[in-house]
């Protein structure tokens, strides 16, 4: 044969390999992931054909362009941030206080931060027009822009320096990605600065640390540990690997501007702190730096920097407090012994923890919050007050060392007096005690003061028996006056459940119970303060140790009896119409505490005991929990865990699938056809038809109506399957019931997508083809400064402007808002999360889903639970106790749920105890049946989780974030389910026999019905059903790429099978024809 | 002796570049082996979630064909593309095993510091899967062994133009 021929043969097969196992390897990659890549690409897979009422938009806005949505977001942007910013500290400079600079100040602006303000964090909660910081963003106001606007002069020369160099000394990669998003802290020494400006005359010098934040990663703690040795170590910035201190480079600049203030070229300097994660405060008070004060501005968001600059002038009087401990060292803090970067092998800083569902694997990871429920100022000032008092070998304790600022704590350019505190007890059956205190502005300027209410509990000898902790004060309430004029005063009120007395008892009665002795409550201006009012109606003074007298006319007390009755059970479920009776409250958590693996040789041996105040000094290893007096790390005081045999067992025995029944299967398919009479649509379960012309005004039809069992009948088996199979940032539609595709989208901080994006996209800006479509919303700050404004009614508002941000971008539900707890300032997350407290981030969270809901949006509170890090977040083994569950890190879902109607979390990545969050088992039980959750759980990112999302569905994780189809090929989550199990081959064993399955599976799929129902629900009160009535069609189109990518793959196949015989002929052309001439030459 | 001698002779001398070309490609294939098992085989590895099993047995199978068949003047001029063939569909494996890893390394965009972090046993193999395409690819297109006559003689004159007819 001709050598081209060969040639030819040759080419053709290596092509057709390349794309022939392109095609069949891509093909099914693609395929699973269409979800994904719809929504990536905003292609729509569903047509609305809307029916004769297509004006039902039973959610309205206020709005009616993407202009006038954004511009309102800008606004509230600013005003949370108004309200947000807390002033800690306020000295005396130069004959006047540092703070307000007052207009027409000149002001220089110090640190490369300053002109690249972090204004978000960063992950799936980033805008995706920010890049993360006001340089790079023409959407960001500036801090410059801020400052001018509020009348300030600023220095230009010295900030277009910085602005200039900032390739040279600025932070390293501040956007754009989560990953080393804050590998430097970098910035220029005082003789780095070369320019004459930075001497100028003027009235301030303010200088700014920022600190950036985002998924992914946790921050560095110390030098030596995981996270500083990959991240911080090239670029020796940080003062001990600590990324929350002060780098040398910042304390330069620092001490130089004293130099200068001292010499008369400054009159004060202030710091401004811009982060979500607070930088220890140990240099404020140092007199080499001369920082006269300094606000916490948090990150910013769109036109934060406008509040900033008012509140500098003085044209904005401050009003927040801190919604967290500011410690002076966070190695003072208990909880960062055993947070994030503590590694249990030798893994490496980006190991996902993943273990392949073995516990006792060299990957895995074990996280156990051995400080049980002294978080933040419950450690704080619980320790403080047992010093005061002598009791529970407090030890060696200084609150002064410890803390900078207290919890709740912020500075007024006015001042405030309490007066007339009142308690009025339960009465009538209505369980509530009704707390008031009158506030006068005794200053000279206008302004508003937020009070909070504080709680404590007796510590009795049966909590020290039961091991129940107390915390000396517990934030039970809070409440913010208007705008006080000068001698102007209000009257607050805020009414506390009874509930708020009960403690959770894990070891004896297993329930909650009111423990015998003295309650306390105080109003107070923050925790600190709370404790001393306490203090002083013990009849405590400054010679017991006291850091300042406190105000006994601010307590009332009263005794209580021993009852484990009154809140052992829960009717939350019972009123919401998901339970008939109301729930038992008992122990859920006992496999999430490492104690059950403790002392029995079968178990292990992790014999081990949670920090009490029963005795500090044992509990914290003689010391401070790994710090010296000054602060520093001494010792490592990290909980090793001893992973079992035992443990791997129970691990495997949550990893297989869910097991065959003898149940019978729920109907299927019964009018399933839309022209049946009596077929209903998801429309007509949305509330009872009445005469009122106004939807809003329809009662809605209850969760348990029996007209839900009639449409749940009316569904195939294979449309349950697809709508719990798929929920990569969607739920999917239902054409047989007219129940459209929703976009379920990210952030915690607002939404983050382009208003017109998204695929099957209904959203107002798409409805109207308004214009501006392309723009995303406003960025907005961190939730730690929502929390700050403890504002009540701006929240709710604030989240109204949510919900209109979500109604114009198509979404139904927000995947947030983020209500993990402010465990440690290093957590990578934080600016998603509110605060150290449950209940401010309960309220918090509460009102912002309330507003939303105004507008039909509905949240997904995450990460839940036990989610507080980022490090190892993926399949880790998180360790805690019940009560610190519950009281702690459940608490704030609880408050969100409660008061704020929350319909659905998402459920974290982490693995409680030995189970994945999703398959733990208190989504039911707690989450619905105690607090009446009544949406959905979706998981986070399906692809790193270690769990089985059939036990999922079984224990009422409904949904995952991602799609099943992906699932099946995904390594990591195949590791940790029985061989030879995928989800479609369990799907297809589980249906029912007329759906071609076993119909052993009863008890399954009457737990994925109920999935079904939960989400049905949801979308059913959502903005998902505008312009949806009876008369309404959904057709699903399948995308254009998806046919093409199927032709494709035939042709390929095809083509190369032809190559494949092309090549076989050349391949034997030879050896046949020299055979044959043989043969002839032989004949001849 | 003398005779293995000689056939061992006779097969080194006829062997063209192509062979030597493929021969170089199955030790970058045995090294791809070794450095694909060591970082995502190893139990404690975090690439170990990734790993795709097929994607070694495909090269093994690969290796111990390619072998066979550069022995055999028959089917000498087919093993580039067997090698090609198999080794292609485990890098597919291999990347379809992978894939994952990437999104979660390049989570939220794709940058310097996310390429930064990337393990250096997922960039080695990487760099060896494509040069071993690459030079198996070449290697196709190569002579594998020559013809007896010309190894044995000096000249070319066998040939026209300096080609084989």
């Amino acid at each position: 044969m001709k050598s081209g021929i060969k040639l030819t043969a040759k080419f053709t097969v290596v092509l057709m390999t390349v794309l022939f196992g392109i095609a069949e390897v891509g093909t099914p990659i693609l395929i699973s992931n269409a979800d994904a890549i719809n929504s990536m690409l905003n292609i729509n897979t569903q047509v609305v054909e809307e029916g004769e009422a297509v004006d039902d938009f039973y959610f309205k806005s206020a709005f009616t362009t993407v202009a006038g949505v954004r511009a309102n977001g800008k606004a509230y942007n600013e005003a949370i941030m108004a309200e947000g910013i807390t002033l800690v500290k306020n000295e005396t400079a130069g004959g006047k206080p540092s703070l307000p600079l007052g207009e027409n100040a000149k002001v220089s602006f110090f640190s490369t931060s300053s002109v690249s303000m972090i204004s978000s964090g960063l992950g799936s909660s980033y805008n995706e027009t920010a890049s993360g910081d006001s340089k790079n963003d023409e959407g960001i106001v500036d801090l410059k822009t801020g400052a001018e606007a509020a009348g300030l002069t600023v220095n230009e020369t010295l900030w277009n320096w910085y602005y200039a160099n900032f390739t040279t000394y600025g932070r390293k990669n501040p956007g754009g990605s989560s990953v080393g998003a804050y590998n430097s802290i970098s910035d220029a020494t005082w003789d780095q600065i070369d320019t004459p400006a930075k001497t100028e005359q003027a009235d301030a010098a303010i200088f700014v640390i920022s600190r950036s934040g985002g998924e992914g990663r946790d921050l560095a703690q110390w030098q030596g540990n995981e996270l500083s040795a990959s991240v911080g170590a090239g670029n020796n910035d940080m003062t001990g690997g600590n990324y929350l201190a002060l780098s040398p480079n910042e304390a330069d600049v620092l001490k130089n501007l004293k130099l200068q203030k001292d010499a008369g070229v400054f009159r004060t300097i202030v710091v401004l702190m811009n982060s979500a994660n607070e930088v220890q405060c140990d240099f404020l008070d140092k007199e080499e730096y001369g920082v006269d004060s300094m606000l916490w501005i948090g990150t910013t968001g769109s036109a934060g920097a406008y509040a900033v600059g008012g509140i500098l002038s003085g044209k904005v009087n401050p009003s927040g407090k801190l919604s967290d401990t500011f410690w002076k060292s966070h190695a003072l803090n208990p909880a960062n012994a055993n947070f994030a970067a503590n590694n249990y092998s030798s893994g490496s800083l980006a190991d996902s923890g993943m273990s392949k569902g073995d516990p006792r694997s060299t990957s895995a990871r074990h996280i156990v919050y051995a400080e049980g429920i002294y978080v933040g100022y419950r450690y704080t000032e619980t320790r403080y007050e047992d010093a005061v008092l002598g009791q529970g070998n407090a030890g060696d304790f200084r609150y002064q060392d410890v803390v900078s600022y207290p919890f709740g704590f912020g500075l007024s350019y006015t001042t405030f007096r309490y007066s007339d505190f009142s308690v009025t007890p339960p009465s009538g059956g209505n369980d509530v005690y009704t707390l008031s205190v009158t506030v006068k502005n005794t200053g000279s300027v206008a302004g508003k003061e937020a009070v909070q209410f504080y709680l404590q509990k007796p510590y009795t000898a049966y909590d020290k028996e039961n091991k129940i902790e107390k915390a000396s004060v517990e934030l039970v309430g809070f409440a913010k006056t208007k705008l006080l004029g000068a001698d102007e005063q209000q009257t607050l009120t805020a009414e506390i459940p009874g509930s708020a007395l009960a403690s959770y008892d894990a070891h004896g009665a297993k329930t909650y119970v009111v423990d015998e002795g003295t309650y306390y409550f105080t109003a107070a201006a923050d925790a600190h303060s709370a404790v001393n009012n306490i203090l002083a109606a013990k009849g405590k003074t400054t010679e017991d140790g006291m850091t300042a007298e406190g105000d006994e006319s601010l307590v009332h007390s009263f005794r209580k009896s021993f009852d484990k009755i009154t809140y052992s059970t829960s009717k939350e479920a019972m009123n919401k119409h998901i339970k008939p009776d109301a729930t038992v409250i008992t122990n859920q958590f006992d496999s999430v505490d490492i104690l059950t693996y403790g002392g029995a040789a079968s178990y292990g041996s992790n014999a081990f005991s949670y920090l009490s105040r029963s005795n500090w000094t044992e509990h914290l290893g003689g010391g401070l929990f790994g710090a010296d007096s000054e602060g520093n790390r001494t010792t490592d005081f990290r909980v090793t865990v001893t992973a079992t045999d035992k443990m791997y067992e129970e691990r495997q025995k949550s990893l297989t699938e869910p097991q065959p029944s003898g149940t019978e299967y729920p109907t299927y398919g019964k009018n399933n056809d839309p022209s049946a009479e009596g077929h209903l649509n998801l429309i007509d379960l949305r509330a009872y038809a009445d005469d009122d012309s106004d939807p809003l005004n329809d009662e809605p039809i209850p969760y348990d109506a029996p007209l839900w069992d009639q449409l749940l009948d009316q569904l195939t088996w294979k449309e349950q399957v697809d709508l719990v199979s798929s929920g990569g940032r969607m739920t999917g539609a239902i054409p047989s019931i007219a129940k459209p595709a929703t976009i379920d989208h990210n952030g915690s901080t607002g939404p983050v997508v382009a208003y017109g994006g998204g695929s099957n996209n209904r959203g107002f800006a798409r409805r109207y083809g308004d214009v501006d479509a392309f723009l995303t919303p406003c960025t907005y700050p961190c939730n730690g400064i929502a929390a700050s404004t403890f504002n009540i009614d701006l929240l709710e508002w604030y989240g109204k402007q949510w919900g209109e941000d979500c109604a114009w971008a198509g979404y139904s539900g927000l995947y947030g808002m983020g209500v993990n707890t402010h465990r440690s300032p290093y957590g990578g997350r934080n600016f998603e999360y509110y605060s150290e407290d449950p209940y401010l981030s309960g309220i918090s969270a509460a009102c912002v889903t309330r507003g939303m809901a105004t507008r039909g949006a509905y949240v997904y509170l995450k990460h839940c639970a036990l989610n507080e890090q980022e490090t190892y977040r993926n399949g880790g083994y998180v360790w805690a106790n019940e009560q610190s569950i519950r009281e702690v890190y459940l608490k704030c879902f609880e408050i969100a749920i409660e008061e704020g109607d929350a319909q659905c979390v998402m459920t974290s990545m982490t693995c409680m105890g030995l189970d994945w969050s999703g398959q733990q088992g208190f989504l039911n039980t707690v989450l619905r049946d105690e607090f009446g959750m009544t949406g959905h759980a979706v998981s986070d990112m399906w692809n790193c989780i270690e769990g089985n999302f059939m036990q999922g569905i079984f224990y009422g994780n409904d949904l995952i974030d991602g799609s099943y189809s992906a699932v099946d090929t995904t390594p990591s989550v195949l590791d940790c389910v029985t061989e030879g199990f995928t989800i479609s081959k369990f799907f297809a064993e589980a249906a029912p026999v007329s759906a071609g399955g076993t119909g052993q599976y009863g008890d399954f799929a009457w737990q994925m019905r109920e999935c079904v129902h939960r989400m049905l629900y949801t979308v059913v009160h959502s903005n998902a059903m505008n312009g949806i009535s009876s008369s309404t069609r959904i057709l699903h189109i399948t995308p254009v790429w998806m046919a093409a990518v199927n032709a494709a793959k035939i042709a390929v196949e095809a083509v190369f099978a032809a190559s494949v015989v092309f090549l076989a002929v050349t391949i034997a052309w030879d050896p046949v024809a020299n055979c044959i001439n043989k043969k002839k030459e032989k004949k001849s | 002796m003398s005779e293995k001698k000689g056939y061992f002779g006779r097969f080194v001398r006829t062997r063209a570049a192509g062979f030597y070309l493929t021969a170089v490609t199955v030790i970058l294939a045995i090294v791809q082996m070794i450095v694909y098992q060591a970082t995502y085989g190893a139990g404690n590895s975090k690439l170990s979630v990734y790993y795709a099993p097929e994607a070694i047995i495909l090269s093994v199978v690969a290796v111990v064909l390619c072998i066979a068949m550069m022995l055999c003047k028959w089917t000498d001029p087919w093993a580039p593309l067997v090698l090609f063939a198999l080794e292609f569909w485990s890098f597919l494996m291999f990347a379809s095993g992978t894939y994952l890893y990437l999104t979660e390394v390049f989570y939220a965009g794709v940058t310097a510091e996310a390429f930064g972090i990337l393990e250096g046993g997922f960039t080695l193999s990487v760099i060896l899967y494509v040069a071993i395409l690459l030079c198996s690819i070449v290697a196709l297109f190569m002579r594998q062994s020559k013809k007896e006559d010309a190894a044995a003689g000096p000249s070319r004159k066998n040939t026209v133009g300096g080609k084989n007819k």
